[in-house]
């Protein structure tokens, strides 16, 4: 495993956190070429600092979800690096990628979260199950308290709500303490109080278990959940924000428009 | 929206692959076995129009009797006769000749070909009249003195012999040796139809074929200027024996072609039984695929109502696709078909020339495989015309319909009934009620499995989960995740699993009741056997050298002969009193006594009759030598028939038959030894006796066992072949659903991906689900093939189905291969599914 490299300009301060759970360096992404390329991702450097909630913004066509993608390991770059916990993603084969994205990766998408023929909790010990293993008893126990699922544990994902489903799906990215967990619009297909459930409640873990996430997202609301938010414009990162709120996201975001 | 149904097909052109070959392997058997006896026919009819071309008329003998073969034996004329012939006006020749059955033997001294499973081997007089001479020289010269034989071309090519050998032929007399002096052609053909044949001159035809001083039949040449008519008309003028009758050229042409396509009519129903089933099983891969190719569509047609389609106009664009598909898949199959049949024609050594391709097959192929496809389809059509126009917003979720309590109990009370009418049809000896009573439970299980189709997933799949995990768990529930379409796919493999464990539970049951039936009912060591199914029989010699051996107890021999008794039909069995010892027949009634003039019948017959112990019967053979034609015999005894052994309803003297039969043979001889001679020490004497007849075999009773049970096994192997293609069919429609399953599941697939299943986990998983469904089939097939093959077993008990044995083993076996051509089908799928790229599979609408 080869050590990332220090970012030119890391601050000192950072010496005394955690390390970074992810990195990308010099990250770029085109799709097709010549004349008709387009650059999903421009020279992305950028850490995802550990146990914290990072939002990525952007207009739509920005490229966030392209890098959450090649960060998260289903995806690969035309140029660059990137890191989860150390290991260079582009140096692993494809069964490789499918065994990090098993046992250190967690998924929250936006729909078709759930295997329909799996109950509740097989979905949530999924990970788990397909690595031949036995779930942590205490933890498991710990994220279904929480989440509220334990009395719809044998359900199957058809007789839940679309709410109920995701709290699952984040429940199943939770269940194998990932070393990070990534969150594609979570909440782009729920009523706003489901929503906001989904979202404390990714905050919670993040506050009181100290899980990683980082969280697409083009809403500012749920952009305010997360302890930092980085605007990404063009395929390149433009800003970042800390303690971000809805008000301030919609103002950065509003200028991006001029 | 018919051009809306052929963008949608064409757009799924490949997801419909497999449907084109459902349908194209269906129409490619019906078409091939339509054209191959169209243009057999063709060709037997132009074989005797040739034979009999220079034929103006026929005289033979007007005494008939069915055969219990399927033919009709028909009596010979006497020499006297054709100087009667000769005596008409108008006649340029006429000549008469002995047809009959003769074997050529090789330079190994083995016999060449076997009339029982292939063509015949035929013996023939050379008739020096050109016009009735379908031969031709093309090598040597006629046979012109006795012991001269003239071969077919065929033969002489396949044995290497050549002219001035002496070839050994073996007929009715036995085996003796004859100079080859000439080679001929039949007509522009090297063989006749793959017969083998052998020309002798009259003398030699009569006393091997038939008997001196008789005729087969009579050919006659019309002067030029006289009609066939006329020449008919003057012939039959001079007849003055009421037993003989003269027909002209071309009727007996078309008689000849008529019996000919008759045969061949059997075989083509038989053939086309099985292009049936191939066709119906095909209907399931259909119908699944339009099922699956609608479902996905669902939001296009949902769209399509939305935008204010009306629900007739989506029924029909769905209908027109399988229309197109039907047609389409119809003609490449029947173009198939053509191949097969012509590769066919070459394998049966059919001569060259054009397939006779009908119109009428045409059609038929065509139409059945274009209906069978468009009936397919109608209940998608259907499905696909209900969906509502909000559905082009719902998520594509587990299809649970079908599973109605409703239905599955209105399913198990079909298939309930089913069963009561086997066990009725079973112990009131009905077959034809077990019959009706199999296919309620088939129709029953139609109904009923998409019920069973989640329950029986989970029972089969429960040791996969337990052993496989997340793998095993998820191929469980994907394989009842949609019952319908799960048990459409099973049942189209369950039909032709039924159809061959039905064969093999008869198959081993027939042995089975035969070995029970031997050890029970056979006390002798050998059967001596003809094997020509007595086509060519066993001289009398044979029965009497053995009866001389000091080894010997008992040397029964048997033969048959149809006959008229009392007035009917019936078959009459000659042989001699020890046969009922060594097949232990015990007499309920009398004396088992074969003096001349007496007769021992079978229960049966007694019972049917009323004939009983000192009664007369009139026994009237075909062809009775003269002067004791009408015979009548006292019944000296009735025996009781054993479960297998029967020597038949009138049981005579074998000398009464060599009396009035002169050219007679034997079937078998069953032969017992003398006790404390063992079976080895006796077969060295035998064998001498038989060698010089090479198609008969001495078999001890294991050996005897085997011979029958081959026999069995070939008729068997057969219909499984032939129901290959259905098995194959339903295989195909294992890839079918599984490819169109996995495409429907292409986000579930990527998203099992994206939490870490590893490729080979996801194919593993895909390809249980595979093997679960074709065993649910399979064990679908086996369970109602049981049934039937019990079934009608039991209600034949008493036609000798003594013993019900179950072919564990194979079923067994046929399980356990079913399983892993489950296996083997998915792994394209599979395969497929492995390489999907994870990030547009979570992408794909």
């Amino acid at each position: 495993m080869a050590e990332p490299p220090a970012p030119d300009d890391a601050p000192a301060a950072i010496a005394t956190a955690p390390p970074p759970a992810a990195r990308a360096v010099g990250a770029t992404k085109t799709y097709g070429w010549g004349d008709t390329a387009v650059v999903a991702l421009n020279d992305v450097t950028v850490d995802i600092p550990a146990e914290r909630y990072t939002a990525i913004m952007g207009p739509s066509g920005s490229g966030k979800s392209t890098l959450m993608h090649c960060m998260a390991g289903l995806d690969s770059l035309t140029a660059g690096q990137v890191y989860l916990g150390g290991q260079e993603l582009g140096e692993l084969s494809e069964d490789q990628l499918t065994l990090l994205r098993r046992d250190r990766v967690g998924f929250v998408f936006q729909t078709f979260n759930l295997v329909p023929t799996l109950t509740a909790i097989e979905n949530i010990t999924l990970p788990a199950t397909l690595a031949g293993r036995k779930p942590d008893a205490d933890w498991l126990d710990q994220v279904v308290t929480t989440t509220g699922l334990a009395d719809r544990l044998s359900h199957r994902p058809s007789e839940l709500s679309g709410g109920q489903q995701q709290r699952v799906a984040v429940a199943r990215a939770l269940a194998n303490r990932p070393a990070i967990i990534f969150a594609d619009e979570p909440t782009g297909n729920l009523d706003s109080r489901s929503g906001h459930e989904i979202l404390d409640f990714m905050r919670r873990a993040v506050r009181e278990m100290g899980q990683t996430i980082v969280m697409v997202t083009h809403d500012p609301v749920a952009a305010a959940f997360a302890d930092e938010a980085l605007f990404l414009v063009d395929g390149r990162i433009v800003d970042r924000m800390d303690g971000p709120t809805a008000e301030r996201v919609l103002d950065r975001l509003k200028k991006f428009g001029d | 929206m018919v051009k809306i149904a052929l963008r949608g097909l064409r757009a799924h052109t490949w997801r419909m692959v497999i449907t084109f070959v459902a349908v194209a392997a269906g129409v490619a058997f019906i078409g091939g076995v339509l054209v191959l006896t169209d243009t057999m026919n063709r060709t037997f009819d132009d074989l005797f129009a040739d034979v009999y071309r220079g034929t103006d008329a026929v005289v033979r003998s007007s005494e008939t009797l069915d055969s219990d073969f399927g033919f009709e034996l028909r009596g010979m004329v006497d020499e006297s006769v054709l100087d009667q012939v000769r005596q008409a006006d108008g006649l340029a020749a006429a000549e008469g000749s002995v047809d009959g059955f003769a074997r050529v033997i090789d330079r190994d001294g083995e016999p060449v070909g076997n009339p029982a499973t292939g063509a015949p081997t035929l013996g023939g007089t050379w008739v020096d009249v050109d016009e009735l001479n379908p031969f031709d020289i093309v090598d040597g010269e006629a046979p012109r003195a006795d012991g001269e034989i003239v071969l077919d071309r065929g033969t002489t090519e396949s044995t290497d012999y050549e002219l001035g050998d002496a070839v050994a032929v073996q007929t009715q007399v036995g085996v003796e040796e004859f100079e080859l002096v000439g080679v001929a052609r039949f007509g522009t053909a090297d063989s006749p139809g793959g017969a083998t044949y052998v020309l002798w001159g009259l003398d030699d035809a009569q006393r091997l074929m038939g008997e001196p001083g008789r005729f087969t039949s009579i050919g006659a040449v019309a002067e030029d200027g006289v009609s066939q008519d006329d020449l008919v008309a003057s012939i039959a003028e001079q007849l003055d024996d009421g037993t003989t009758e003269v027909v002209s050229g071309a009727e007996i042409t078309e008689e000849t072609q008529s019996a000919i396509g008759e045969q061949l009519g059997f075989i083509t129903i038989f053939f086309l039984v099985f292009a049936l089933i191939a066709v119906f099983v095909g209907a399931f891969v259909i119908y699944n695929s339009f099922a699956i190719v609608v479902a996905q569509r669902t939001r296009e047609m949902a769209l399509l109502r939305a935008i204010g389609a009306r629900r007739r106009q989506v029924r029909r664009a769905v209908v027109v696709e399988a229309a197109v598909v039907g047609l389409v898949g119809s003609a490449i199959g029947f173009v198939v078909g053509l191949g097969l049949a012509a590769l066919l024609g070459a394998v049966l050594q059919l001569p060259e020339g054009a397939l006779a391709i009908l119109p009428s097959s045409v059609v038929v192929a065509i139409a059945t495989g274009l209906i069978v496809t468009v009936i397919s389809s109608l209940v998608p059509a259907w499905r696909a015309s209900r969906v509502p126009p909000l559905a082009a917003m719902r998520d594509v979720a587990v299809d649970t319909s079908g599973r109605t309590p409703v239905r599955f109990l209105v399913g198990l009370g079909i298939v309930t009934l089913g069963v009561a009418a086997v066990l009725v049809g079973a112990f009131g000896s009905r077959p034809a009620t077990v019959g009706i009573g199999v296919l309620a439970v088939f129709l029953g299980v139609l109904v009923a499995s998409p019920g069973l189709a989640r329950p029986v997933s989970r029972v089969l799949g429960a040791p996969l989960a337990r052993l496989r995990g997340v793998t095993g768990t998820l191929a469980r529930e994907n394989a009842g995740r949609n019952p319908k379409r799960t048990s459409a796919t099973a049942q189209a493999l369950m039909i032709g699993v039924g159809l061959v464990t039905f064969m093999l539970v008869i198959n081993t049951s027939i042995r089975a009741s035969l070995d029970k039936a031997l050890e029970e009912g056979f006390v002798g060591d050998f059967v001596v056997d003809s094997g020509t199914f007595g086509m060519i029989g066993l001289p009398s010699s044979v029965a009497e050298e053995i009866a001389e051996l000091p080894e010997v107890a008992v040397s029964a021999p048997v033969r048959f002969a149809p006959a008229e008794v009392a007035g009917e039909e019936h078959g009459v069995t000659g042989t001699v009193e020890g046969a009922f010892e060594v097949l232990d027949l015990d007499m309920v009634d009398g004396r088992a006594s074969l003096a001349p003039d007496e007769v021992v019948i079978n229960e049966d017959v007694a019972e049917d009759t009323g004939l009983g112990v000192g009664d007369q019967v009139e026994i009237d053979f075909l062809d009775d030598a003269r002067d004791e034609r009408e015979r009548t015999a006292t019944v000296s005894g009735v025996y009781s028939t054993g479960p297998a052994t029967d020597l038949g309803g009138y049981v005579v003297g074998v000398g009464v038959f060599q009396a009035a039969l002169p050219t007679s043979t034997d079937f078998q001889v069953f032969v017992q030894l003398q006790d404390g001679v063992s079976v080895a020490e006796a077969e060295p004497a035998l064998e001498r006796i038989v060698d010089p007849l090479p198609s008969a075999e001495v078999q001890s009773v294991e050996e005897y066992k085997d011979e029958i049970g081959g026999q069995l096994d070939f008729l068997l192997r057969l219909i499984g072949g032939l129901l290959a293609l259905a098995i194959g069919i339903a295989f195909l429609g294992i890839v079918n659903t599984i490819s169109l399953s996995i495409i429907e599941r292409t986000r579930e697939l990527g998203l099992l991906r994206a939490v870490g299943m590893r490729r080979r986990q996801l194919r593993a998983a895909i390809r249980w689900e595979s093997a679960i469904i074709s065993l649910f089939g399979t064990l679908l097939g086996v369970a109602v093939g049981l049934l039937g093959g019990w079934g009608i077993v039991r209600a034949l008990r008493d036609e000798g189905f003594e013993v019900f044995a179950v072919p564990l083993l194979w079923l067994v076996v046929i399980s356990v291969i079913a399983g892993l051509l489950g296996l083997a089908a998915a792994l394209i799928p599979a395969w497929r599914a492995g390489r999907m790229s994870v990030l547009e599979a979570i992408a794909t609408e």
